[in-house]
């Protein structure tokens, strides 16, 4: 996922104005030997008789032995309450049972803690074990001088310092007070371990949430509970112009246990309609006072409907007018001279995130202060957007980052915190504002739908000599940037590149603007550039009369990692083995910001009915943290890719989005659930994304593999072999 | 609607909630009882996120009004270390990495331990009936089977 674009960078700066705090953003501040700050909302570890050692800002090492790492980053399934300690723990020789992991406070010196874009593991690769490296360097010289021997002659292993030449050994935690004193080492120059002396790094070590999460105990955004606290129910219009025309407070405020009813503003750059909210002493009586509003809506339709829409993309797909992305060699002169051209067009709908745990914030404004309890991905965001609508300094913002049930990118947008805020403000009360899954579902920030056109040219041999991609469909950074009028196509093209060796290639882009909100949705616009491509690319190994895997591996340009991955793909999955009638295999690949994937899918159709049985991914994705969160998150993404392909599709009609529940935007269930046979290839890059690069190539993998099962291709997603020709 | 007293018996003790009597179990365990492990994903008994045993049997409770809980044993995920068939599930879910954000997991749990207590030792289509109505995002399922599995096992 890419950084929100142009409204969080203002956010940002007005942090930074009020709180001279831009250092908070994406900026390392080097380990330090005392907290610069005050600890205001880390829990203490007791009560020792002796200071706790504190190298730098994560880690904090008691008398007793107890490591604590300040995980800086959101978890929301990812893992990164595991791997990043991980790294550290590495480092440091910590055993790895003295590990403890707290939720560290939004502050400057732990880095930055937004939390998207598959980028956590990625950027906390070197500072994270730096921080392990320079605390066991100071335990080290504490140890050393405390038995007057040169700190080259002792070693550190499962949390000791050992000196073998006198048999000596001392705990970390007998420690803490003379390393405390000890000359904190530069944490650019300090030396890290050879990988191949890596004990805990690429070992599947347990998640240290999990225990947590199998007992109701895990705190998410939903479970906090604040002195005071109301809980609002929110009746939301239906699209950003709808204005409110009446409603029935009375009777809302005659259901037991209600306590306030706020009309709110639209809040335009929130993309929050009108609202009433409902405020009560518990869920469900907000939940009933909402009903009893009966609020009646005017202007709360447009004339915005995704059929037409949909039209009107494809009817751009032919448009003289475009604007060109990139283009090399001469792709118009060769498609209009070559003897064998061919072309596709691939549709894709708007798509929501339906986290399991729906939108929800709780906010406090008090005395000048703003306090949030809120799953968020984007606390820095939050923190702006938050300070605003508070009327207070970022400064006086405090967040309360909780477990989240899936981020998936919805959680980047500060909406929910904006809405909590307003409540909060207005009632003068603690308020958590809970959505419903209708709420939810219809109040999202969508993954843009669109249409891709593709042509190219084959020769003689069956090469494609020249490619040329039109994306056509809405574009994020109009919607972020109203007033932007250049490079609309900004977010649209990750992923539209092709691996394979082409002379002649040219992206275009069509602007077709739409209201539907959008946003960041696991894998962005991979998702649909990679359904096209990979699906034309198969079309084309069709055309040439070549097996599509072997067309690929011809093709590949230059990347010696994705060919590996191609090849492991095609062994494990038993690529070319014949199948009974009715059956398929599919393969796609992608270079995902250097995640190389191939995934090949295997189908059973019967009559229009497809039922994915099982799929093969070869996943590298540089040097492995904890091979089983890796294999866990490849299990999970290809299963949120099969979801869309099979399921997800969000329409829209008179302006409003018409999914709502479940049995309406139906997700993956249980028994649809593929094998998914993940095979990590062993890598010495620095690591790269996991949770998004697995999800792009499923789709295509998928279709393709109905074409090889049916001979029927599938270019319009999610699949209805019913509809489809 | 004017609040009733209700008495229902939730993880063993008995406990009494003044609310209106088609309140949906779910709202009372959470915010009366603040049993927070049960949790909230849909509100029409389409994801099971909210599922609890009632004398047993699971039940979503976001739809199951208070009121039809009252003299019933009520379970849930904060209680199911207390059966045995319940650690084994727990045990086998972190030995498996089962969870991701988690969220979901009280309710695939519950599920489970009412599978395994009435089936012990299904079959993979039996697994598929059972779990088929809780829906997981970060798509854990395969975990899931696995654990369901695993947890069989370790009986034997």
């Amino acid at each position: 996922m890419s950084a929100p674009t142009d409204v969080t960078r203002r956010d940002f700066v007005a942090t930074g104005a009020g709180a001279g705090a831009a250092l908070l953003v994406g900026f390392w501040l080097p380990g330090v030997a005392r907290p610069l700050e005050r600890l205001t909302s880390t829990p203490s570890g007791g009560s020792p008789s002796v200071a706790p050692f504190e190298p730098n800002a994560w880690l904090r090492i008691d008398q007793d032995g107890t490591i604590t790492f300040h995980c800086y980053k959101s978890e929301m399934g990812q893992g990164v309450w595991t791997a990043l300690p991980m790294l550290v723990a590495e480092e440091l020789d910590a055993d790895w049972r003295h590990i403890k992991v707290e939720r560290a406070p939004i502050r400057s010196r732990f880095g930055d803690p937004n939390t998207g874009g598959s980028d956590s593991i990625k950027s906390a690769w070197l500072p994270m074990r730096r921080a392990g490296a320079a605390a066991r360097l100071m335990l080290v010289g504490a140890a050393a001088k405390r038995w007057a021997v040169k700190e080259s002659e002792c070693t550190t292993k499962d949390g000791e310092v050992l000196h073998s030449a006198s048999g000596r050994r001392v705990a970390y935690g007998d420690l803490v007070a003379e390393a405390a004193t000890m000359p904190v080492p530069d944490m650019e120059k300090v030396p890290l371990k050879d990988p191949k002396n890596f004990r805990l790094i690429g070992r599947a070590t347990s998640r240290l949430d999990a225990p947590l999460k199998v007992n109701g105990a895990a705190k998410y955004g939903l479970d906090v509970r604040v002195p005071g606290m109301l809980v609002a129910a929110v009746e939301r219009g239906p699209t950003l112009t709808a204005k409110i025309a009446r409603y029935d407070e009375s009777a809302a405020r005659a259901v037991p246990g209600v306590r306030r009813v706020i009309a709110l503003e639209p809040h335009t750059r929130a993309k929050l309609p009108a609202r009433v909210a409902v405020l009560a002493d518990d869920t469900y009586a907000a939940m009933r006072g909402r009903r009893a509003l009966a609020v009646q809506w005017a202007d709360a339709e447009n004339d915005f409907a995704s059929e037409p829409y949909r039209a009107k993309c494809l009817s751009l797909a032919g448009a003289q007018e475009f604007t060109p992305v990139s283009a090399k060699g001469d792709v118009a002169g060769i498609l209009q001279s070559a003897t064998r051209t061919f072309e596709a067009t691939y549709e894709q709908p708007y798509l929501a995130h339906a986290t399991m745990e729906p939108a929800n914030c709780t906010a406090h404004v008090h005395d000048g202060r703003c306090e949030i309890w809120a799953p968020t991905q984007y606390p820095m965001w939050a923190i702006g957007a938050a300070a605003n609508q508070a009327g207070v300094e970022p400064r006086n913002v405090d967040i309360n980052v909780t477990f989240m049930g899936g981020g998936f990118g919805r959680r980047i947008n500060p909406d929910f915190v904006i809405e909590a805020v307003q409540l909060s403000k207005a009632a003068g009360v603690p308020v958590q504002v809970v959505w419903t899954r209708e709420d939810d579902v219809r109040h999202d920030f969508y993954r843009p739908a669109g249409v891709q056109r593709l042509t190219a040219a084959l020769d003689s041999s069956g090469r494609p000599i020249a490619w040329r991609h039109r994306l056509v469909g809405p574009s994020t950074r109009a919607f972020y940037n109203p007033e932007a009028r250049d490079k609309l196509y900004e977010d649209e093209i990750y992923g539209a590149g092709v691996p394979y060796a082409i002379p002649n290639h040219s992206l275009e882009f069509v602007y077709a603007p739409s209201p539907i909100a959008l946003g960041w949705w696991r894998g962005v616009a991979h998702t649909q550039n990679t359904f096209a491509t990979e699906s034309f690319i198969d079309e084309l190994a069709h055309h040439a009369k070549a097996d599509p895997l072997d067309y690929r591996r011809r093709l590949i340009d230059d990347s010696p990692r994705l060919a590996r991955v191609l090849e492991i793909a095609a062994e494990r999955s038993g690529w070319g083995k014949p199948l009974p009638r009715g059956r398929g295999r599919g393969v796609a690949i992608n270079d995902y910001g250097g995640t190389m994937v191939a995934e090949v899918a295997e189908v059973t159709v019967t009559g229009d009915e497809v039922r994915v049985d099982r799929v093969t991914v070869a996943f590298d994705c540089g040097q492995v943290v904890n091979p089983s969160i890796v294999a866990a998150q490849v299990e999970g993404g290809v299963a949120w890719g099969l979801s869309a392909a099979l399921h997800e599709e969000i329409t829209a009609e008179r302006g409003r989005v018409r999914q709502g529940n479940f049995h309406e935007y139906q997700l993956l269930r249980f028994a649809e659930m593929p094998v998914v046979d993940v095979h990590i290839v062993p890598s010495a890059e620095a690591p790269t994304g996991v949770g998004e690069p697995p999800v792009p190539p499923i789709m295509p993998a998928v279709t393709n593999a109905i074409f090889a099962a049916t001979g029927r291709r599938v270019r319009r997603l999610p699949v209805r072999l019913s509809s489809s020709g | 609607m004017q609040p009733d007293e209700i008495t229902l018996t939730v993880n063993g003790a008995r406990r009494v909630v003044r609310v209106p009597s088609d309140t949906p179990l779910l709202w009372v365990l959470r915010d009366a009882l603040a049993l927070t492990g049960t949790k909230f994903g849909c509100g029409v008994a389409q994801c099971g996120a909210c599922t609890v045993h009632l004398d047993g049997q699971p039940i979503r409770s976001c739809m199951t009004p208070v009121a039809a809980a009252a003299g019933k044993r009520i379970t849930t995920i904060e209680a199911l270390s207390e059966q045995p068939v319940g650690r084994r599930l727990q045990a086998a879910w972190i030995a498996e990495d089962v969870p991701q954000c988690g969220y979901c997991q009280s309710g695939q749990l519950m599920s489970a331990a009412a599978l395994l207590a009435k089936t012990p030792r299904p079959t993979d289509a039996q697994i598929d009936q059972a779990m088929n109505g809780n829906l997981c995002r970060c798509g854990t399922y395969q975990r899931i089977r696995r654990a369901i599995h695993r947890a069989v096992a370790a009986e034997a």
